[in-house]
């Protein structure tokens, strides 16, 4: 019954996406604006159909209808009830019938948004996003069938991967990774539809941004939670290990990045038309080069969790798509020509297409790093491992070259930059920049990498605080406003300039955690017997014995521990918060979770290697990690700049306001 | 096999002998963690022997240890690895041959790029100074200009 319905759901989908890419192109191409209903009403159609056979599948995993292929696949009566929803994504099948979700979501809110406007695009962009969306209700319908029938079903099943289940950021970490890649559907079906028309006029880079924006966000928060989780579940003691599913995040995320900042070019100086839609183009390539990788199992990782076959339906859909962009660009690129000059490489725009290059050089490196192994076997048999190392070693000086004109690119005006000026703006920032190292040294740090980077933390920084309050500080003296007010009034006449800058100090904060953590990191690792302590960096961590415990869906074997502060206070974390075995009946092996005491600069990390219950020892990895929190701390900011940037102007201001909105006072 | 062996005893719940041996002395273990980092964990992915709580890859950080005790050099325990699986072993590979164009690839992407942006954007014309560096390229209009601004 279910499987009957779920089933009759996709083919519906995919009939209406085959519908609304096959008319949607050929009318757009035909300029033909007639046809535009029919093609809404076909993406409305495939969004209904879409959410409708994601909740028949809830349904029967919450029923466990175990006739159903994919809930005999992970379902189990012992899971709890928040675990057997999430399962809904805790395998392939399962994964891409929600990417299906999120697709129809992010295509309905798009053509709902703008049922009006647009036209002169609308098809050819609805069209194209229905094509991709063709591409993913033929997998779900075909080689990644959820919904097989099970004439005979089990009583009970295995329950989801145990890895998923161990945490709560489970529960949203793929969510939020898939609401970024699908959502490079929309700037895609922008951008080709762009491409196709031949033009790209101003009105329709409003929509271009906002819906890259989007999906950068759910990525932004996607990646941070993912590597929160890895450091919470794995206990291994990081965060990142450059694993080719975490490049295959990165990637689109650099490349949206850049694409946020070029755009800026794009708009003042209506120039880097083609390099924009590149970027948009490659940032959705990317998303689908990353589910390749995620998905077929080229890579065996944690995530790969499938041998499926659906690798050649995706290498196929690649070589379509690459072979789509690089003709759309080829044919229809010289009629996105630039209209105007730029300025010298010390302005704005120059210090903007330096960054467009190191973001697209991390890209390459990522991308380089991930596939060499690939090539080197495929090539010259030759098995090679491109591992943390080279990552860190390319990635992390381009890294801080972005940090560098996060500070530099905002002091500089467009156009032709008066040295005196720029360099009277440096002074401040330069000054508390080189401070801020005076200090760190003085505190006993050491290392030219991580104090580069509190250096320039400092100077980006000052440089954005400056940036963020200047035109407050205008409208305080001119306007006589009060401060709350005059901040709220600036930001909110300059939405994207304020949100932008606010961002900047998140990824500051992120940079700074990264390097401190990884610098000054203390590790220690033995065996203890109840009662004995082990000594990382200032703390001391006492071994209290070891305690057993029972859940529905799994059992543990807990060491229980205390942690002693230099000052001598005692954070105790026993039982369920104690470095973990944990024992589930699906797998023999059991999966650990490790005991993190978190403070505000750091956390003390404790994972559970072995234990004896004879002897009653316990061994240990510990580490004591500087500021590490900071990362996943930085998420609220990265959001409110995201919304500021995002919220919508009033609506008659819609088309005229956004040029203007970067001409506020304050950029002498 | 080892690894499979290995994983048993774990999840049976008993620390085998040679599991979680103890640390050495505090230097000697910073060499095996940093000589740890740059071994690839076989049963796993992508992951060092240092950073893996993998049985397998503790027992071949324990071998590191092993060696680093018995006085080895880094290359020498580098060597070890290599030999018995391979340079695939290695976290980082060898600078050699085709592995070069890891490294170069990149740099000359970003040399083409830099040209390509010298290229794209303006001159420093001497009506339009720029902080690159306008003195080097024409004293005499930096002082005139200078003169006028008096």
């Amino acid at each position: 019954m279910n499987s009957t319905l779920g089933y009759g759901l996709i083919l519906i989908g995919l009939l209406c996406a085959a519908f609304a890419a096959i008319v949607g192109i050929t009318t757009g191409l035909m300029r033909k604006e007639s046809a535009l209903p029919l093609v809404q009403k076909a993406i409305y159609g495939f969004a209904a159909s879409m959410i409708g056979a994601n909740l028949v599948m809830v349904y029967a995993l919450l029923t466990h209808d175990f006739s159903v292929k994919y809930v005999a696949q992970v379902g189990s009566r012992s899971t709890p009830t928040v675990y057997t929803i999430v399962s809904l994504w805790s395998a392939l099948e399962g994964s891409i019938l929600f990417w299906g979700a999120i697709m129809g979501a992010y295509i309905f809110a798009f053509a709902w948004t703008y049922r009006k406007e647009h036209g002169r695009y609308m098809q050819l962009s609805l069209g194209v996003m229905a094509a991709v969306a063709t591409f993913f209700a033929f997998l779900i319908a075909g080689p990644a069938n959820p919904w097989t029938h099970i004439p005979n079903p089990l009583s009970d099943g295995p329950g989801p991967n145990p890895l998923l289940q161990n945490h709560p950021l489970m529960i949203i970490h793929p969510p939020m990774l898939y609401l970024g890649y699908v959502g490079m559907t929309i700037p895609f079906g922008i951008a080709a539809g762009a491409l196709l028309r031949g033009e790209l006029g101003d009105a329709w880079l409003v929509p271009l941004r906002k819906w890259t924006l989007v999906p950068w966000i759910f990525l932004s928060i996607g990646i941070i939670l993912g590597s929160w989780w890895a450091y919470a579940v794995l206990g291994w003691g990081g965060y990142w290990a450059w694993d080719p599913v975490e490049n295959a995040s990165f990637m689109p995320w650099l490349t949206a990045t850049a694409f946020m900042h070029s755009t800026m070019v794009l708009e003042k100086k209506k120039s880097l038309k083609l390099w924009t839609i590149a970027l948009a183009l490659a940032s959705f390539i990317l998303t689908i080069v990353g589910t390749f990788m995620t998905r077929s199992g080229v890579f065996n990782s944690v995530h790969a969790f499938t041998q499926s076959d659906i690798g050649p339906t995706f290498l196929v859909f690649i070589g379509v798509l690459l072979v789509f962009s690089v003709l759309l660009l080829a044919v229809r690129g010289h009629m996105l020509v630039a209209e105007s000059q730029l300025g010298s490489i010390a302005s704005r725009e120059g210090s903007i297409l330096l960054n467009n290059l190191v973001f697209a050089a991390i890209t390459f490196v990522v991308l380089l790093g991930t596939l060499y192994p690939l090539i080197t076997e495929g090539l010259f048999d030759k098995k090679i491992t491109v591992g943390e190392p080279y990552f860190n070693q390319m990635a992390l000086p381009l890294s801080v070259a972005t940090l560098f004109l996060m500070g530099v690119g905002p002091m500089l005006p467009w156009g032709v930059a008066d040295p005196k000026v720029v360099q009277r703006q440096a002074i401040i920032p330069g000054v508390i920049g080189l401070l801020v190292v005076g200090a760190c040294v003085l505190a006993g740090f050491r290392g030219w990498m991580p104090l580069t980077v509190f250096g320039l933390a400092g100077f980006v920084t000052v440089v954005t605080l400056r940036e963020l309050f200047l035109p407050a500080q205008q409208r305080m003296t001119e306007q006589k406003e009060a401060l709350f007010t005059a901040v709220f009034v600036s930001a909110s006449r300059a939405r994207r300039r304020f949100g932008g800058y606010v961002v900047h100090l998140g990824i500051v904060a992120i940079m700074v955690a990264v390097a401190a953590s990884s610098a000054y990191k203390v590790h220690n690792t033995g065996s203890l017997g109840v009662g004995q302590t082990m000594q990382i960096g200032e703390y001391k961590v006492r071994f209290d014995g070891l305690e057993k415990g029972k859940e529905p869906h799994r059992e543990w074997i807990a060491a229980n521990i205390t942690v002693i502060s230099p000052n001598g206070s005692e954070s105790v974390s026993h039982g369920s918060n104690a470095p973990r075995m944990n024992f589930y009946e699906r797998s023999n092996d059991p999966v650990g979770s490790p005991s993190v005491t978190e403070m505000i600069v750091r956390d003390v990390y404790v994972s559970l290697l072995s234990y004896d219950p004879k002897a009653n020892t316990a061994s240990f990895n510990m580490w004591v990690f500087p500021m590490v929190g900071w990362i996943w701390y930085a998420i609220p900011l990265l959001v409110l700049g995201t919304l500021i940037a995002l919220w919508p102007q009033r609506k008659q201001k819609v088309t005229a306001v956004e040029p203007e909105a970067d001409a506020v006072p304050g950029a002498p | 096999m080892i690894a499979l062996v290995l994983s048993l005893v774990l999840s049976q719940g008993y620390a085998p002998a040679r599991q979680g041996q103890d640390p050495l002395d505090h230097d000697r273990e910073m060499r095996v963690q940093a000589i740890g980092k740059q071994l690839r964990c076989a049963v796993c992915q992508g992951v060092s022997i240092a950073d893996s709580p993998a049985s397998m890859a503790r027992a071949q950080l324990d071998k590191v240890r092993e060696l680093v005790a018995e006085g080895k050099s880094e290359q020498e325990i580098y060597d070890y690895f290599v030999e018995r699986y391979g340079e695939w072993a290695l976290m980082e590979p060898k600078k050699t041959g085709v592995t070069l164009g890891l490294w170069l690839a990149p740099v000359l992407l970003l040399v083409l790029g830099v040209l390509l942006i010298i290229s794209s954007t303006k001159k420093p014309a001497p009506a339009a100074p720029t902080t690159e560096a306008p003195a080097a390229e024409d004293d005499y209009l930096a002082k005139v200009r200078a003169d006028l601004e008096k």
